[in-house]
């Protein structure tokens, strides 16, 4: 049905037209469009926990990569590595981080696993390479670490060091 | 883009949390847990499954070979796969070490498996040996994994082990004043025995948390399982808000499309009215003009004049 579009109606009350294959990649959204029979062009599906300016981000990354193939499953223990963001993506999330979070948190909710696992990315990729420091100020986190504490895994962290 | 409310890490979901942080290899996440508790809470766990796994999976492996190789101890020296399965064994021996030296601290929540270098290193073995079925040098494979976990278990027993005993005291006294707490009865007991045992083995004392930390896990459990069927229940109730909200959604188009019927209705009766009146005007307007005209002209004509018009708007 190449072509066909539903609305999604974002919380504050906008709607987007979109086309239903596009729509489909969230998991979510697949699930109201075949559980609950929301196949016509009058039907709009409300979207309570994204906003406008989400929701147009999280559509214009689904309309790019509509002819991707499937994201894999998630395994434990696959490789660790967090460079092979395309650049197309790389260069869609330079956004503040509290839009990063809301598109983690709208993919998240709308279940679209390669959007997700795009802006995960990211995040790991703002931590690694930082110091706990540098780490607290990016994400402005506070230091709840009592001074022994802190000074247990310092000490800890010490089995590895070349003498 | 403006955001009102300006979320931090924490505020994202758990498993968006553990995503991002499965991300990182686990010397990366030892380092990491110096960040904030939260951070630590997260990379310690992350560094025990890790942990924990490496026995469950170097023992299927261990069985994977085992089930290939022949009963007989002196025939699978010559078997091709003898070498992964030594390599399997002293790799499984090592983690035996790493056990006993981490596994009480562990279990008592006084550390984590921090040696996330080391954690790094023995799965990348295990790797190798998942998709290699020879090695041309096996001394050499777990050269780095026998180095490191010897300066681990140094280490730990060097550095980490005393403060732990030191550790040990202090949480035996948070224990003893968690159970005066915990029961009135329990601690006139306890301080007895705290008074007249002082020197006699913490074992009773050490069985005695175990209990209290049973029960509290029971319940902990008891709560787990009602907060399941709680989020089922809302599970439920969001599937069913969602099907009103987009039933609501297909009443109010139906309304706005009533609406606008009656709308275009409610026009054509006021444009309706509006001829009627324009009419309505004109026919005052002759009617006001009746006394100059009969000046002018007789009754007679006139009067015909007004029926035939007034016959013709009636018509209209």
């Amino acid at each position: 049905m190449a072509g066909h579009k539903i609305k999604l109606q974002s919380s504050d009350g906008d709607t987007f037209d979109v086309e239903v294959e596009i729509a489909k990649q969230s998991a979510t959204i697949k699930t109201m469009l075949e559980d609950l029979g929301m196949d016509e062009e009058e039907d709009v599906i409300p979207l309570p926990n994204v906003n406008s300016a989400i929701l147009k981000k999280v559509i214009q990354w689904a309309t790019h990569h509509k002819d991707d193939p499937p994201p894999p499953e998630d395994d434990e223990n696959r490789e660790k590595n967090t460079n092979d963001i395309s650049s197309w993506d790389q260069d869609f999330l330079k956004v503040d981080q509290g839009t990063l979070f809301e598109l983690i948190l709208a993919a998240n909710y709308l279940d679209i696993k390669g959007l997700l696992d795009v802006t995960c990315k990211t995040v790991a990729n703002m931590i690694k390479g930082k110091t706990p420091e540098e780490i607290r100020r990016t994400f402005n986190i506070k230091n709840d670490f009592t001074p022994q504490e802190e000074e247990q895994i310092k000490k800890e962290n010490e089995w590895c060091e070349e003498k | 883009m403006t955001t009102n409310i300006i979320l931090s890490f924490t505020d994202l979901p758990l498993l968006v949390q553990d995503k991002i942080i499965n991300y990182f290899s686990y010397a990366e996440l030892s380092c990491l847990r110096s960040t904030s508790k939260h951070f630590q809470r997260l990379c310690s766990e992350k560094l025990n499954r890790g942990y924990s796994q490496l026995e469950i999976i170097i023992h299927d492996l261990q069985k994977q070979i085992k089930t290939k190789l022949p009963r007989r101890e002196s025939e699978r020296h010559k078997h091709p796969l003898s070498t992964k399965f030594d390599i399997i064994s002293s790799l499984d021996s090592r983690i035996q070490w790493l056990k006993l030296t981490f596994s009480s601290a562990i279990q008592n929540s006084f550390c984590c498996f921090y040696p996330g270098h080391l954690l790094d290193e023995i799965y990348s073995v295990l790797n190798h040996l998942k998709t290699q079925q020879s090695f041309s040098n096996p001394c050499t494979l777990l050269q780095e994994t026998r180095d490191m976990s010897s300066m681990a278990i140094e280490h730990f027993r060097e550095q980490i082990k005393p403060k732990l005993q030191s550790m040990r005291m202090t949480s035996l006294n948070t224990i003893r004043h968690n159970i005066s707490t915990f029961s009135t009865t329990m601690t006139s007991s306890l301080s007895h025995y705290h008074h007249h045992h002082r020197k006699r083995s913490t074992n009773g004392i050490f069985r005695r948390r175990i209990d209290i930390l049973k029960n509290r896990i029971c319940k902990q459990n008891i709560i787990m399982k009602s907060q399941k069927s709680q989020v089922k229940h809302y599970k439920q109730l969001l599937h069913m808000r969602t099907k009103s909200l987009i039933d609501h959604h297909r009443r109010l188009k139906y309304l706005e499309k009533k609406n606008k019927e009656s709308e275009q209705i409610l026009l054509e009766i006021q444009r309706d009215n509006n001829t009627l009146l324009q009419r309505i005007d004109r026919f005052v307007l002759t009617y006001d003009n009746i006394p100059t005209e009969l000046n002018n002209k007789k009754c007679d004509e006139i009067f015909p004049q007004i029926n035939t018009n007034l016959k013709r708007r009636k018509i209209d």
